[in-house]
């Protein structure tokens, strides 16, 4: 036994020195080497490098769109749930829960906002901070697929300024002044009296308005050059010289606006230059009139052109003009958001804003009945007047005499839901469902019609917008979505605008509202023409009729919302308050309306809609307060003690 | 010769075994008589018995002493002895290790039946600390125990639920009842951390190697030990802050086979389900809620009399969903049957278990060819080996295999009950003809969503099988002959687990029901036409999943223990490595680390102890990877001392202390946040008119170099004591922990871009303190045959965020910073305005959820900060936290001769669950389910008549954004409660006459678990975890069973 007890004894030995080994030799805590995907590889080859761009383009993203509850974190898709219109006076988003209502209802604030990420935008401003700080770490060499020259490095960086400063103006439009970030900012801990706590570099206070301003023109000034005009057919989406001289040209015209081209700001506050240009400076708008010429003289030198099709119409025209960014005929896109692409059918955006594809019911947008009283034209471009009460016969006959661009958003009982006929098989034929109150104007709702149910109460503000769905195709449902951001007829608006404001009566003013009207369908302004005769000359009158033309014009996308604040009219009553009025179709007696199928002709059709009347009847009051001109940082980053409130909040 | 006629006498008795034990009892019984008559002839007698534990298990080598004499014996290898005594000597003193001294009057017969009682703390217990064992009475550091026989009177399918109450610093939470997975969460002393995760659950230790609680057959537990301060802990270095609860499984002992039957069945039920409305309280209820929003009605007068005369089932039916997927009872079974026995140089313990729970749900097996109900099933098979090769040499080898095979309807459990939950009586007939119904004419706007049994259905089902091998090799090498005491030991361990996780899926029938068209009377429209919905499809499979782990893991050892005159010395220092593979493809988990631990104690007096935990992980930076942890202990027997009065008023007093640090490598289950800053694949665009997408390299993280562990500082003082000869024994501990470095996101502001990228840095501190006793008592009377006891233990543990680096607060109320872990926040309700004087009140405070205006029945709460506005600014703590501060328990027990009972009680304080959604509000989206209070909400005439008012006003559309349903103290439930948590009635056959048919003992038992529960919270059990009530029940469970051993 003696041999077994020193073998064990030995293997006793042996464990013990095994353990001792390991013990110092770290391979046993094995860690992750190499794998790892560090800046400086990032950034040491051309093909990498553009990854960092791409992600920088993904992450600079405005995009109207709403992609699903919160829209997946986009920094602007719409409002929560919604599109941004119906947070303004051009539309509505039916039922309590829609998220734009909060800002009707004036109960949006610093924990409650519900429309803007600022974490996505900071996140795209320090992703294209590390392009721009990296990108000439990359050796000047082809890969075959980059060839990275010193002219393309460039063009890149300018690229991603040009981004930088688009989620930078996006801020300030909402903020005001904002803090500005033209480097990575990096974190440092410190430690304080024991405890560990981190700060940014740089800080993350606010810059004066007036330095945000220059700070993007600036971006765009530095930018411009090195940008090419066009790219290939597989490059569309990236930022062109034209996208670069659009941000300034918006940029500039927000600095000549009545809300901050001021010494006094909307709201008293402790902290003026955050909020104004600190004087008012009339010289703004003629800066702004050279930025938007040099925006629309380098569309027009490059094939920019209003869609203005005579197959397509002028209705979809427009709709097209919008819509279609790769349709051969629109010349009109400057600058477009490529992150969404063929949505599905059922997609949220379908559902959230189709009255009757995927309708969702409490969430589908409408025009207010004051909106569109105070704002679209008939066809002659003359005022149009619905009375308060009526038959469905003459409520209908005065839809049909509205104006193509009308036609092109809006959709109401009775009609067709486009004029190319997509649709139409889904129910998006003229006898859609639709809600009619049984018996009398007081009676309970119904929904009458052909096609596919509505879900919940249906679509009860009578009105519904239909702009960028109706492109919706027909038998499967899906729809190519691009976010216009820049859009050459803006670029004219922009331009009347600011001449209108240097002095009044200049004809190139008129000329671009000419543009705008004759792809609009309207007549041109001309001596003669009651428009012409009225605004030539009168300053005041001028700019009620281009902010009316750029209501119609620029419906939807994004710049209503803007418009009254940077205006400083979203006060007035019917603009961001006061009462809200939709239509309500309702039986003359009980049971008398049957539903219309296309089988019907016309005269039973006509004896049909007899039996119904309409009435315009209020559906809210909306509530404004002069703070609202400008965001309210999230509460919990002003707890953070860098950013400075607002005032008001 | 005599076993032919006895094989004709028991012709039951099969097996050689058996036969040759009922020879010797003939033959006992024989030699008995034998000296029966002896005795009757002389006037000294003989008397004689068999002496047992308290489960009837012989006890050999116990002594047997007349009392004031020097005569005595010691009973045999089969607890039997014999002794003669005069007439003077009349009281036998029975004594033996671990148990009480008993002094028992010798009957007249002179046949005795012993039965000793484990001694409570007896000094001679043997306590399992971290790699080893010492005596209790020379332990300086807080350790509680928890008794295999008390787990065993609960007949519950996971060790973890049998725990609460049972042992001092046990905080138990049963959160749910679904077999195999109602598994307790268990915490030692509360909670110390923030960090998130399971960063706050002990280190489990089976047979010393990491490893899960749950699957464990009680059966096969030895002991269950629950290490609790610094100096029982900081052997295990970073992985020892949260407590260690060690079980050892058991070992084989000396003797002749002997065998154990277990045998269970139980009913299970839920403890308590929700109370829901009928049909036509529900139609008038949600007609009151319409009516206060302002809405149209949505039943008729003509609906609520078809509801109330239950004569249409199908297009006005009135289903009470619990009643309909919930059964009554469900049952469970759970059988054990082990073999344990040897000799000095070779022991066994082989045990094989079986469990088999089944779940609630009625309708789970409609379909023939799956079940969607609930079932778990268990196989445990244990055989644990003891082998003395020479006289210093031992191994040991510990095989336990758990296999389990169990079978769920692939519907989230949360889910069913959601959708039950959100179900209304009247929106489904569920089956026409046993077809499942989906839309029925005229119920469509209360038919929102699919029915509770399609939801249970429709996913098919998820058969899971799994199994779990482990095998411990130890072995320990006696060094006396280098010096005296040295001994080495190494013990390998290899686990592996392997789970199969099967989906298979069928497309479900349905139809809708259209009224009949050629109806002309009532009697013939209530009889629907059944059109279909949905084909019914094959089974098809629909996926499966792996998980796969193996681990492997060696500890080696030098011990050293030795005694010179007074000075009792020991130490020891051992290694540990460990490699932990989980499955998917990251890299292994290492730990490696060497202990060293010093003991030493003065005459049992003085005592002291070192222990030092060195030991780190691949989790942390090279150079940071490894830690110390130190831990020291005194401790004080005064009872030893020689001023120390020796009464049987106090007969021990131990005072002892503890102070040292540990860590915590659970930091929230994130791994090498020390690597550099990285980028990612994602962040894609698309370009070109062809959409492409453009890949993109996105931030990843940015990394901690200095990540580390949680370190924990903790102090332990406590106190022991035992009066009136040992039957009452005490013990008292008070703790205070500091927990440092906790892992945890910077307050970095949003302009940094992505603050989510940025790894969390060991910032955070926290503290934990609280106390904890325990009492027992344990008496009988001098006969021996009567014996009673009582136990009572009661833990209390409060933490506190002492740092997290939080984003600072406009209001002190608002911050975590000070509350407790866990803390809820919410505005603090205070009653419901009951008049429109005090709606209009210009005083009111506004609230920024009014909307056009608060009316009365609406909730009033406090204006915390006083700016005359209720908005999120006015939140502060509400309510205690989800883990309870305070678990107690208390044993009543009482035995008298072959009976027992025991009684017990648990309890838990401080802890609150927040009911919200479902589980609080009536008619959620306006079809939604509502429970019996809903009668109880506030309507004007309640509020006049002055009956009780429960909920603010109806409205057909609660929403958490709504002013009455924003987060706040009325929704907070104060979820205390006391338990009549189990009972047991047990008669224990041991007399002689089991012997004739080879049986040693015989214990026929009838016990339950959460038989009675008292608690303030409505609707649900009061461990449910903060929800909307969708959870799976907690059950009851009523059990019958036997225990045999032969």
């Amino acid at each position: 036994m003696l041999y077994l007890k020193k073998y064990i004894l030995f293997l006793y030995l042996g464990v013990a020195a095994a353990l001792t080994i390991a013990t110092s030799c770290s391979r046993i805590l094995e860690q992750p080497d190499g794998s790892i995907i560090t800046i400086d590889s990032v950034f040491n080859n051309p093909d990498n490098a553009m990854r960092a761009l791409n992600n920088a383009y993904a992450t600079c993203v405005v995009n109207g769109f709403i992609t699903g509850a919160g829209g997946s974190g986009l920094s602007d898709a719409g409002t929560f749930d919604g599109f941004l219109l119906a947070a303004s006076d051009e539309g509505d988003q039916f039922g309590s829960g829609g998220r734009a209502n909060a800002f009707n209802a004036g109960t949006w604030g610093p924990s409650f906002q519900d429309e803007f990420a600022i974490g996505r935008v900071t996140s795209g401003i320090r992703n294209a901070s590390i392009f721009i700080e990296n990108a000439d770490k990359v050796p000047l060499i082809n890969t075959g697929t980059i060839n990275w020259t010193a002219q393309f490095r460039d063009q890149t960086v300018a690229e991603a300024k040009i981004l930088r400063a688009l989620m930078h103006y996006e801020m300030m439009i909402r903020y005001g002044g904002i803090p500005i970030t033209d480097q990575v900012p990096t974190v440092v801990i410190q430690n304080n009296g024991g405890v560990n706590q981190a700060t940014v570099v740089p800080v993350a206070t606010r810059q004066s308005l007036r330095r945000v301003i220059d700070f993007i023109v600036k971006s765009c000034d530095e930018s411009i050059n090195a940008l090419p005009d066009a790219y290939p057919q597989n490059d569309l989406g990236r930022i062109t010289k034209g996208a670069a001289l659009a941000l300034k040209s918006v940029t500039l015209l927000w600095a000549a606006s009545p809300l901050v081209n001021t010494a006094t700001p909307a709201v008293s506050s402790p902290y003026d230059s955050l909020l104004c240009m600190g004087n008012a400076d009339p010289a703004r708008w003629a800066t702004a009139a050279a930025a938007a010429k040099a925006t629309i003289d380098w569309a027009t030198s490059n094939g920019y052109a209003l869609l203005d099709d005579a197959t397509l119409g002028k209705a979809e025209s427009y709709n097209y003009a919008t819509g279609a960014v790769f349709d051969p005929r629109n010349k009109e896109i400057i600058h477009f958001d490529h992150s969404h692409g063929q949505e599905a059918g059922g997609a949220n955006v379908i559902r959230w804003g189709c009255p009757i594809y995927f309708s969702w019911g409490n969430t589908v947008m409408a025009l207010p009945l004051n909106f569109i009283r105070k704002t679209y034209r008939d066809i002659n471009g003359n005022d149009i007047s619905i009375p308060d009460n009526g038959s469905f016969t003459d409520f209908k006959s005065i839809m049909k005499r509205m104006e193509p661009r009308f036609h092109a958003v809006a959709w109401w009982p009775g009609s067709q839901y486009t004029f190319t006929g997509l649709m139409n098989n889904q129910g998006g034929n003229d006898t859609a469902k639709f809600l009619v109150r049984r018996g009398s104007a007081t009676g309970t709702t119904q929904q009458v019609g052909a096609g596919p149910q509505l879900i919940g109460n249906g679509i009860p503000n009578g009105i519904h917008q239909k702009k960028f769905i109706n492109l919706v195709n027909a038998t499967n449902g899906t729809v190519n979505l691009y976010w216009p951001i820049f859009r050459l007829a803006e670029f004219y608006l922009d331009y009347a605008e600011a001449l209108n404001e240097i002095g009044p009566g200049n004809p190139e003013m008129i000329n671009a509202i000419n543009i705008i009207r004759r792809r609009g369908g309207l007549p041109e302004l001309a001596p003669g023409n009651a428009t012409y005769d009225q605004i030539i000359g009168n300053q005041q009158l001028a700019r009620e009729y281009i902010r009316r033309e750029r209501a119609i014009e620029l419906y939807g996308e994004e710049h209503r919302f803007f418009d009254v604040r940077r205006w400083k009219i979203a006060g007035q009553n019917g603009v961001m308050q006061g009462q809200f009025d939709r239509i309500f179709l309702h039986e003359n007696g009980t049971g008398t309306y049957v539903n219309p199928t296309t089988a019907m002709n016309a005269a039973t059709r006509l004896q049909n809609d007899n039996r119904v009347s309409y009435r315009i009847e209020p559906f809210e009051t909306r509530v404004w307060s002069d703070k609202m001109y400008f965001y309210p940082f999230p509460q919990n980053e002003v707890n953070k003690g860098f950013l400075v409130q607002n005032p008001g909040w | 010769m005599l076993a032919k006629p006895m094989k004709r006498l028991v012709p039951f008795l099969v097996s050689p075994q058996q036969m040759k034990a009922i020879r010797k009892c003939l033959l006992f019984v024989l030699t008995f008589c034998l000296i029966y008559q002896v005795e009757l002839q002389a006037q000294e007698r003989t008397v004689s018995g068999v002496v047992t534990d308290n489960v009837g298990k012989v006890l050999a080598s116990v002594s047997v002493a007349v009392k004031n004499s020097d005569k005595g014996t010691s009973t045999n290898e089969e607890g039997r002895f014999v002794i003669n005594l005069t007439e003077n000597n009349s009281v036998l003193v029975f004594t033996y290790a671990g148990f009480s001294k008993q002094e028992l009057i010798v009957p007249a017969s002179g046949l005795m039946q012993v039965m000793l009682q484990p001694e409570v703390n007896a000094l001679t217990d043997v306590v399992v600390v971290g790699y080893g064992s010492q005596k209790r009475v020379s332990v300086t550091a807080a350790i509680s125990n928890v008794k295999t026989e008390e787990i065993l009177r609960s007949p519950v399918s996971s060790v973890a639920n049998a725990l609460a109450g049972r042992a001092t610093g046990i905080i138990a939470v049963q959160r749910g009842g679904e077999p195999g997975r109602d598994i307790a969460d268990i915490y030692i002393r509360g909670v110390g951390t923030f960090a998130g995760g399971n960063s706050a659950r002990p280190l489990v230790l089976v047979d010393g190697v990491e490893r899960s609680l749950n699957g464990i057959d009680p059966y096969t537990i030895e002991s269950f030990n629950i290490l609790k301060d610094a100096s029982a802990t900081a052997v295990f270095g970073v992985r020892g802050a949260n407590g260690v609860i060690i079980i050892t499984t058991k070992t084989g002992a000396t003797g002749k086979p002997q065998f154990s039957l277990s045998s269970n069945f139980a009913w299970q039920e839920p403890v308590r389900l929700p109370e829901t409305l009928g049909a036509v309280d529900y139609a008038r209820l949600r007609n009151t809620a319409a009516q206060n929003d302002g809405s149209p009605s949505l039943f008729s007068d003509y609906d609520i009399e078809r509801f109330q005369r239950q004569d249409d089932p199908y297009f006005h039916p009135d289903i009470n969903w619990l009643d309909y997927l919930i059964r009554d009872y469900s049952p469970q079974q759970q059988y054990n049957l082990n073999m344990s026995g040897g000799t000095t140089d070779a022991r066994y313990f082989v045990s094989l278990g079986f469990l088999n729970q089944d779940g609630a749900y009625k309708l789970g097996n409609f379909f023939d060819e799956f079940s969607a109900n609930p079932n778990f099933k268990r196989y445990n098979l244990r055989a644990n080996f003891d082998f003395n090769l020479t006289k210093d040499w031992s191994i040991a080898i510990k095989a336990g295999s758990e296999i389990s095979n169990s079978n769920y309807s692939r519907s989230n459990t949360s889910d069913i009950f959601g959708t039950i939950y959100s179900a209304n009586p009247m929106m489904s007939p569920v089956l026409f003809e046993d077809k499942i119904v989906r839309n029925v004419d005229g119920l469509t706007a209360l038919q929102i969503s699919n029915t509770p049994l399609y939801q249970l259905l429709f996913n098919g089902f998820n058969e899971n099988f799994s199994s779990a091998l482990n095998l411990n090799f130890a072995t320990r090498y006696k060094l006396d002959k280098i010096t005296k005491g040295l001994s080495t030991r190494v013990m390998l361990a290899y686990d592996s687990y392997y789970l199969q996780s099967v989906l298979r899926r069928k497309q479900i029938p349905l139809w809708d029901l259209r009224r009949n068209p050629a109806a002309t009377n009532f009697q013939d429209s209530a009889q629907p036409i059944a059109v279909v919905n949905q084909f019914e499809g094959p089974i098809s499979f629909d996926g499966e999943s792996f998980v796969k782990n193996r681990k492997a893991y060696g500890e080696a050892a030098i011990e050293y223990t030795n005694k010179f005159g007074l000075h009792n010395v020991g130490g020891m220092i051992l290694g540990t490595i460990e490699r932990r593979y989980d499955g998917s493809n990251q890299l292994p988990f290492n730990y490696m680390g060497v202990v060293g631990r010093a003991t030493y104690n003065y005459d049992g007096r003085y005592l002291a102890e070192v222990n030092v935990g060195y030991n780190g992980s691949e989790n942390f930076a090279v150079g940071q990877q490894f830690g110390v942890f130190p831990s020291f202990s005194l401790g004080y027997v005064i009872s030893e001392e020689k001023f120390f009065p020796k009464t049987d008023a106090v007969t021990f007093l131990k005072m002892r202390g503890s102070y040292g640090t540990v860590g915590n490598d659970k930091i929230g289950g994130n791994r090498f946040l020390f690597l550099p800053s990285s980028f990612q694949s994602g962040g894609n665009y698309f370009l070109g008119i062809n959409h492409t997408n453009m890949p993109g390299y996105r931030e990843a993280t940015l990394g901690n170099p200095n990540v580390t562990w949680e370190k924990a500082a903790k102090l332990n003082l406590g106190i022991d004591m035992k009066f009136w000869d040992n039957k009452i024994s005490f013990s008292a501990d008070y703790f205070r922990e500091e927990r440092n470095d906790i892992l945890w996101q910077l307050n970095i502001p949003i302009t940094f871009g992505n603050p989510a990228i940025v790894a969390p840095y060991n910032i955070g501190q926290a503290e934990n303190k609280g106390y904890e006793f325990e009492l027992g008592f344990t008496n009988s009377n001098r006969k021996g045959d009567l014996r009673y006891w009582v136990n009572a233990n009661y833990t209390f543990a409060r933490n506190k965020i002492i740092y997290m680096d939080e984003v600072p607060q406009p209001f002190p109320g608002l911050e975590m910073t000070g509350s407790r872990i866990g803390q809820m926040k919410g505005l603090l309700a205070n009653g419901i305005y009951n008049t429109a004087d005090e709606i209009n009140d210009p005083n009111r405070p506004r609230s920024q959820w009014e909307g056009t205006g608060l009316r009365p029945g609406d909730i009033r709460y406090v204006d915390v900060n006083e700016d005359g506005l209720i908005d999120d600014n006015d939140r502060v703590n509400i309510g205690d936290p989800n883990i309870p501060e305070i678990i107690y328990g208390s044993t009543f027990g009482v035995q008298w001769k072959f009976l027992e009972v025991s009684v017990f009680f648990q309890g838990a304080g401080n802890v609150s669950t927040y009911l919200a959604g479902e589980a609080s509000w009536p008619f959620i989206a306006g079809t939604k389910t509502a429970f019996s209070n809903a009668s109880e909400s506030w309507s004007e005439e309640r509020y006049k008549a002055g009956l009780p008012i429960t909920l603010p006003r109806l409205t057909a559309s609660p929403e958490a954004g709504k002013h009455n349903y924003r987060q706040s103290s009325f929704w907070m439930q104060d979820a205390s409660y006391l338990r009549l948590k189990n009972v047991e009635i047990a008669a224990n056959f041991n007399k002689s006459f089991l012997d004739k048919i080879g049986v040693k003992n015989l214990r026929v038992y009838l016990n339950g678990q959460n038989l009675h529960t008292w608690t303030k919270m409505p609707f649900f059990d009061p461990e449910i975890p903060n929800s909307n009530g969708s959870i799976y029940p907690v059950m009851r469970v009523i059990n019958g069973g036997f225990n045999l051993q032969f």
